[in-house]
């Protein structure tokens, strides 16, 4: 129960801007966990559904405050909110996959965050992680093996590629990544 | 000294300011101190907390710093020099509400 309140948490967090979820999201976690510790059965259920509707509202007073994002980027969005809440497992990895001819676009999360893959002719050619694309030298693919690479150079994330199944696969990285996961390098 | 002029500030807001007024804290003290404060009355939830610390950021009424030795990976927020003459002018705009509503006894004997 209290690993399902977490993930929920977690999840919630997503919601937030990029950059207000940067800076805060990991703090946020930590108060809701102290905060959730003498909880338990029906007061953590409520609890937690507490904060994950005020996670929703705060999300949505972020992105229309001029504080979180200037005016120019709120004129701009538009604000369709939907909370699809999942129940996560110990090492939640779920895939999903479309392919046109030629084209297969990969799209996952682990504990470590989301990232997305495109392989086009056979060759990956776009990724992102947490939403954020990849520059085209941090992707290295070779025969079977596709590996996303830090700005450093260090492998973050190594990828199985079975062209003739249309599948990857690849080993869950670590929840310790969560929200640094472009430039962390799991145990 | 003339008086600065500082807007109203949200009930939040001011209650993070007042939560402050002692020295630096944390999120999750901050959070305490307001339930404290207010006898349970107010029960921020996590994210309209940190949406209220971003703001207060913002507007330079509290800084942030890192923590004692021991708890160096926290991090604590303070009031700045502006945010404390923003939390007197709040408290002093509230007494005098206070003093209004007593005057016309909506509340039994006030002390202000």
């Amino acid at each position: 129960m209290r690993r399902v309140a977490v993930q929920l948490f977690s999840l919630s967090l997503q919601l937030l801007p990029l950059k207000f979820r940067l800076r805060y999201a990991s703090e946020m976690q930590d108060v809701f966990l102290e905060r959730g510790r003498d909880r338990s059965g029906l007061a953590l259920l409520i609890f937690t559904a507490d904060e994950v509707s005020g996670l929703v509202a705060t999300a949505l007073r972020a992105r229309f405050d001029p504080s979180v994002l200037p005016k120019s980027a709120i004129a701009g969005v538009i604000m369709a909110t939907a909370l699809t809440l999942v129940v996560m497992r110990s090492f939640p990895v779920s895939t999903t996959t479309s392919s046109a001819v030629n084209r297969m676009d990969v799209s996952a999360h682990d504990p470590a965050g989301e990232f997305t893959v495109t392989i086009r002719e056979g060759k990956a050619v776009a990724a992102t992680i947490d939403r954020v694309p990849l520059p085209r030298h941090q992707i290295v693919h070779r025969g079977d093996s596709i590996r996303i690479m830090s700005r450093g150079g260090e492998v973050v994330l190594a990828l199985a590629y079975h062209r003739d199944k249309g599948q990857i696969e690849w080993k869950a990285r670590s929840a310790s990544c969560r929200l640094r996961a472009a430039e962390c390098v799991s145990p | 000294m003339p008086i600065q002029q500082h807007e109203a500030l949200t009930p939040l807001s001011a209650a993070i300011l007042f939560a402050l007024a002692d020295g630096a804290s944390h999120g999750y003290a901050i959070i305490k101190e307001i339930e404290d404060l207010t006898d349970g009355d107010m029960r921020p939830n996590t994210g309209s907390m940190y949406l209220a610390l971003h703001r207060l950021l913002e507007e330079g009424l509290i800084t942030e710093s890192s923590g004692p030795g021991e708890d160096a990976r926290r991090r604590y927020y303070r009031l700045s020099e502006t945010g404390r003459a923003a939390a007197k002018a709040e408290a002093r705009r509230m007494a005098q509400l206070v003093r209004v509503a007593s005057a016309k006894k909506l509340i039994p004997g006030s002390a202000l």
